[in-house]
């Protein structure tokens, strides 16, 4: 049996949960976050033993990649801004209304649209991101727009045409070890080109493209040695056989796979469709879509890495719009955004100690 | 507010040798008139002044960290802004400086006035709703570092209408508030002589007397401020605690930088019933047969005359903050309302080298040296369906 909710402050979506989504949340004590369109979505496990997760949802302008730093920063690339969110609540605080955290635009920087899809943070808390728009892997400059760390060595020129279209970094010790690209061009918008079924994993390190044929690849993680990552347009979630240069797919579901978090020895995997269908069109996620009822699966899956199956789901009824990536945020129950423009921004005040 | 649709239509005019002082002294000015505009004054290739400004949300208090960065307070944030343009030899349409609106800090609308840069580089800013100097913070939405000894402490609720904070060869030097008294607001009914200099390194008050101070600034080893309620540019003697005019203003005078022996003081128009008024200035305007102003003056602190002047007639009737940009011929600005601040990208193109095994190394970014305008055509961007709606 699955619960369905209606939320009726936004009305445009219901959830429908697996039995076990909120208590899975709760025992591995994490929230969920997403960008969907013009919205971040936060997820978080609520009170103990409720039935709902609490939902929290807030507009921010064309939100990309997120990515949680511990349990009081996020990072979220919007159109041209990479804004650090930061919780001003301490460990016992909580708002009027019951979050535990609140997240609060707290600075950014101006990079320019660059379609940073996916966002890392190393050790010493510096950001890495994609960069699709200059082909790279980059971070933040503190005077230019941003600062490119690596291309690929089949991208020759170091310019701003979406040559590959970069969408994805995995981390190994604390350093990029993976990247995905939709096609191996070097040819400006030359991705396109590719009918979709060139896209590939490069090894960061060793400069060499090690898996090819996946059709639009995202968010390459690594996990126990293991690189798992998406092929969205055939809706499968699985891994890099290394060693044959290939990709097994483990899950398949009809909709575009893109976001991915790991939690223990799960994968939180996010699943949405098109509203324009044109992107989509004639990739075998569509015929698998219309195969299933002619309608895009849309929601959260939590796929256990070990048995390789889907263990829980929130599948989101509405808000038919795509989500782009994920993150799972520590230790949050019920997790709050403000956006950077709304009135909480400008009224919501953490002092710092007095010195 | 929608900066779109704010108020656009304004004249500049200036003092006949405006434009000649201005190369002479090889300076730009940068100045704010809240509610919405930044202005930037510079010298034409042809010798001529040229005038240039942006739009942002409510611009408050400005400061510059040598000429290429400047920090600019808003209704609820700190920016900051960093020129890409290389060295100045090298120019681009007549520009020797283009600031990129680069970090924003969000403070939250608490009334942010002065803001000005530490010799260790920490950004400092007059926070008027809490009473208090407090520094950027990445963590919080500030961090409290001063407040006067007739305040218990920071605290929501502007008290004493702190606003100005001058900046010494050390840190923090001077602040100067409306008045020094503790409840809630009560420095409006001391806005005629109630208004007080604070040392901030003794925490003591050394002058007082003054009608709605602002501007407080450390230049040539002494104290200079505006009494803005009776027009004045005045130098301080913290001991024994006197104030001497320097010049009269033709306006209710705020903002206030320096270039070699002169003065830039903002001018603003009080209104007949508003804070600024009823402090002695409308009538010595009229007494004077002058109206106020609202642009910036230029004062020759050897001999106390006005010699130059740049006066806005427009819409809006404050000017909250200047500074001057020593060895900046015209400086120029991107916005935030225009989509010119997502299409267009500042990259070092030599940060990155091609190997000959046909792979990248990082090489790096210079000090802001190399930098090349890459306007990218982000609607040809594929937008893999991530960025619709």
């Amino acid at each position: 049996m699955t619960g369905t909710f209606t939320y009726q402050e936004l009305r445009d979506w219901e959830l429908e949960l697996s039995d076990g989504f909120v208590a899975w949340l709760a025992d591995h004590d994490v929230a969920l976050a997403f960008s969907q369109a013009n919205r971040v979505w936060m997820v978080g496990p609520g009170s103990p033993g409720g039935p709902r997760p609490d939902i929290d949802v807030q507009a921010f302008d064309q939100p990309l990649g997120i990515v949680a730093d511990g349990p009081d920063t996020v990072w979220l690339a919007t159109r041209y801004q990479i804004w650090r969110l930061q919780n001003v609540l301490g460990p016992e605080g909580r708002t009027r209304d019951g979050h535990d955290r609140l997240y609060v635009p707290r600075t950014a920087h101006t990079t320019g649209f660059l379609g940073a899809q996916d966002l890392a943070v190393r050790a010493d808390g510096s950001l890495l991101f994609t960069n699709t728009l200059f082909n790279c892997i980059a971070t933040l400059s503190p005077s230019l727009s941003f600062e490119p760390q690596w291309i690929p060595p089949f991208v020759t020129e170091f310019t701003g045409e979406d040559r590959c279209h970069l969408t994805g970094l995995a981390l190994r010790e604390d350093q990029p070890a993976f990247a995905t690209v939709l096609g191996v061009s070097d040819q400006p918008g030359g991705w396109r080109a590719t009918d979709h079924r060139d896209g590939a994993v490069v090894d960061v390190v060793a400069d060499a493209v090690v898996a090819r044929g996946l059709c639009m690849p995202y968010s390459p993680r690594l996990h126990d040695g293991r690189l798992w990552v998406t092929s969205a347009g055939e809706g499968a979630f699985g891994y890099i056989d290394l060693e044959r240069g290939r990709f097994e797919t483990v899950v398949q579901l009809p909709a575009f796979l893109r976001g991915v978090a790991i939690v223990g020895r799960y994968a939180v995997v996010a699943a949405s469709g098109s509203r324009s269908g044109e992107l989509f069109s004639g990739l075998p996620v569509e015929s698998a879509m219309l195969a299933a009822g002619g309608r895009w699966r849309q929601g959260l899956y939590v796929i256990d890495l070990d048995r390789g199956e889907i263990v829980e789901s929130m599948t989101i009824i509405g808000a038919g719009y795509e989500i782009t990536a994920l993150t799972a945020i520590p230790g949050a129950t019920s997790p709050k955004l403000v956006g950077p423009n709304s009135d909480e921004a400008q009224h919501c005040v953490a002092v710092g100690a007095s010195s | 507010m929608d900066l779109a649709a704010a108020p656009d239509t304004f004249s500049v005019s200036a003092s006949p040798g405006f434009a000649a002082w201005l190369a002479a002294q090889n300076a730009s000015i940068a100045f704010a008139t809240p509610p919405s505009k930044l202005f930037l004054v510079g010298i034409r290739p042809d010798g001529e002044l040229g005038v240039f400004e942006r739009t942002f949300d409510k611009t408050m208090g400005l400061a510059r960290e040598g000429t290429d960065r400047i920090y600019m307070g808003l209704r609820h944030q700190v920016w900051r802004l960093e020129n890409v343009l290389p060295p100045p030899d090298r120019l681009e349409q007549g520009f020797d400086r283009c600031f990129v609106p680069r970090q924003v800090h969000t403070i939250g609308d608490v009334n942010v006035h002065d803001v000005s840069v530490a010799p260790d580089g920490d950004v400092w800013f007059v926070n008027t709703r809490f009473g208090c100097l407090s520094r950027l913070s990445d963590e919080h939405t500030f961090d409290p570092a001063w407040s006067p000894p007739y305040l218990p402490g920071p605290a929501n609720g502007d008290r004493c209408h702190l606003n100005g904070l001058a900046m010494g060869p050390q840190g923090p030097l001077f602040a100067s508030s409306v008045s020094e008294t503790d409840a809630i607001d009560s420095w409006r009914d001391h806005r005629s002589g109630g208004g007080v200099v604070t040392h901030i390194p003794s925490g003591e008050v050394v002058a007082r007397g003054f009608s709605m101070p602002h501007s407080p600034r450390w230049y040539d080893d002494r104290l200079w401020i505006t009494n803005s309620g009776t027009g004045d540019l005045c130098l301080v003697d913290p001991d024994p605690g006197t104030f001497e005019p320097v010049a009269f203003i033709p306006g209710f005078p705020r903002g206030l930088s320096f270039i070699n022996h002169y003065a830039v003081v903002g001018s603003s128009k009080p209104r007949e019933g508003d804070l600024y008024s009823g402090l002695g200035l409308g009538e010595r305007l009229a007494d004077m047969g002058l109206e106020p102003q609202l642009g910036i003056f230029v004062v020759d602190l050897q001999t106390g005359g006005v010699v130059e002047w740049m006066v806005v007639d427009g819409p809006m009737r404050e000017l909250f903050d200047v500074i001057t940009l020593p060895g900046v011929r015209r400086a120029m600005a991107v916005g935030l309302v225009s989509d010119e601040i997502e299409r267009t990208h500042w990259i070092d193109s030599s940060s990155m080298r091609r190997t000959d095994a046909g792979t990248w190394d990082h090489v790096g970014t210079g000090e802001a040296g190399d930098a090349t305008r890459a306007v990218a055509e982000v609607d040809a961007l594929g937008r893999d369906g991530g960025v619709s709606g």
